[in-house]
């Protein structure tokens, strides 16, 4: 038997050029990325707005495909991954059925994941224990909050429980104490073993919860390093400010 | 095909169907349809005498016809660029759900949602029917409303290719009306191939061939050929769509 491979998500040198219409040139997302996240840890994706955060995720959830370059999840392909139910997706601009309810929603995804009624409805129940959501779990989602839609969002994202999980901008919207309960749900992944990529744009919150700090800018990788790494540089600001404008 | 695709196959309908089914425009639509469609009743004092069946029948198909273009392409529309814009069909796909998949299951729902019009269209045309004196003649409306059913299994593949060509509702649903045009339009097409210098009647000929044609849904055509002239259509359509918004990115 092979052992499993010790990085969760490896990326290599991975560009990606965006054309708006057949008209205009293209504009390079990804230019060059590289990523090697260990199995286990949280890393942390930083840079500003259009450095290629999101573009890089998707590419990694099959949603995207690079124009170059190789990705692996969990030591396979991106599709063996997603139809082994090891990748779950968190998207910036996830909109979620109002007709639904927490449950109804979570249930639908845990099926068509091709868990059959008893672990879909297990898996459900779960996810919106891990993020907090049970006393919810059964109003229309028509009527959550922002806040709670986030939180339903990192519930599906968990839901089945992948090994890889990746989360684009998790804490948007959300207040200080449901951030705090983030927190807690990401640190409860890596305890059990899970990997976690998530983007950010709060440094402070990326450092706390962060093992490994990839710094984008105009898709290219400026800073790859660990905690000890970001502190020899000064610090997560410092690192992110001398980096984008110097 | 083994049993979990199936079943993943079922939910992924079940889940189009409930969002086509929470469409509150698609509810207006079929409403709206039925209410014009009995409204050829009133129009009985005209007295068409002896025409009058076949000016019923005329009258609730062409309502059902138009307004089941308009559901088609609406619903469509919505179920397909509305999941892509608000990111449903991204969380669906990364859990292992292929793309074609989901667009195949979409169709699926938005041929049964089509159903949910002309089922009641061509009852309501039997009931008008028999009220004006003319029977209930089961067979033909049965005849009838297959063949309308399947014309609009066509426009459903015109409008999921739409969607996934085009980026944006108004283009796709611009895109999916200007097919179904071109379709109503064959018997045109055709004569002009026919009058066309032999140069251009190259242009016609290829574009005859691209475009289906409408006119093999018509009342009293056989439905067996109609039948395997749809499934030919949608599957030719379908299959352009699959490939297509396999390529697209999300």
């Amino acid at each position: 038997m092979n052992p499993a491979p010790s990085l969760a998500i490896r990326a290599e040198s991975l560009v990606k050029n965006y054309r708006t219409d057949w008209r205009s040139h293209p504009w390079r997302a990804l230019d060059g990325v590289s990523l090697a996240v260990p199995r286990g840890t949280v890393c942390g994706l930083i840079g500003s707005n259009g450095s290629g955060k999101t573009t890089t995720l998707k590419v990694l959830a099959g949603l995207v495909r690079a124009d170059s370059g190789r990705c692996e999840i969990d030591g396979g392909s991106v599709a063996a991954a997603q139809a082994a139910g090891k990748v779950g997706f968190l998207s910036e601009t996830a909109g979620w059925s109002a007709h639904l309810s927490g449950r109804e929603f979570l249930r639908g995804l845990a099926l068509v994941s091709g868990l059959a009624r008893e672990p879909a409805e297990e898996a459900v129940v779960t996810a919106l224990r891990r993020v907090g959501l049970d006393g919810a779990a059964d109003r229309r989602l028509g009527g959550y909050s922002k806040g709670m839609r986030q939180k339903l969002g990192l519930a599906q994202a968990v839901l089945g429980d992948p090994a890889v999980v990746l989360l684009d901008e998790p804490a948007a919207g959300l207040d200080p104490r449901a951030s705090a309960q983030l927190g807690g749900v990401i640190e409860r992944l890596r305890a059990r073993g899970r990997t976690v990529l998530l983007t950010s744009h709060f440094l402070p919150q990326a450092a706390e919860w962060c093992d490994r700090i990839v710094l984008l800018e105009r898709g290219r990788v400026l800073f790859a390093g660990d905690r000890a790494a970001v502190a020899a540089a000064g610090g997560l600001d410092r690192l992110y400010l001398e980096r984008t404008l110097g | 095909m083994n049993a979990g695709r199936m079943n993943r196959g079922w939910w992924l309908i079940q889940q189009a169907l409930g969002e086509a089914w929470h469409l509150r425009a698609g509810r207006v639509i079929v409403f709206a349809a039925l209410v014009v469609a009995a409204g050829a009743s009133v129009l009985r004092e005209f007295n068409f005498g002896a025409e009058e069946p076949r000016f019923l029948c005329d009258f609730a198909e062409g309502t059902i016809a138009l307004f089941g273009t308009v559901l088609a392409i609406a619903t469509g529309v919505v179920l397909v660029q509305g999941g892509l814009a608000d990111g449903v069909a991204a969380l669906v796909l990364v859990r292992g759900v292929r793309r074609h998949e989901w667009l195949l299951a979409r169709w699926v729902a938005l041929c049964v949602t089509l159903g949910w019009l002309v089922l009641p269209g061509y009852f309501l045309l039997g009931l008008l029917l028999a009220w004006h004196g003319h029977g209930f003649p089961v067979a033909a409306l049965v005849h009838a409303g297959a063949l309308m059913f399947l014309r609009l299994t066509v426009v459903a593949g015109f409008a999921l290719l739409a969607c996934v060509v085009a980026r944006g509702l108004l283009l796709a649903a611009i895109l999916a009306l200007a097919l179904t045009l071109a379709a109503q339009l064959a018997p045109v097409l055709h004569w002009a191939q026919q009058h066309a210098s032999p140069a251009a009647r190259v242009g016609w000929t290829m574009l005859e061939w691209l475009v289906p044609s409408f006119v093999g849904f018509e009342s009293g055509h056989g439905l067996l050929r109609a039948a395997g002239y749809a499934m030919g259509c949608a599957a030719i359509y379908l299959a352009a769509a699959c490939v297509i918004f396999s390529r697209r990115e999300l």
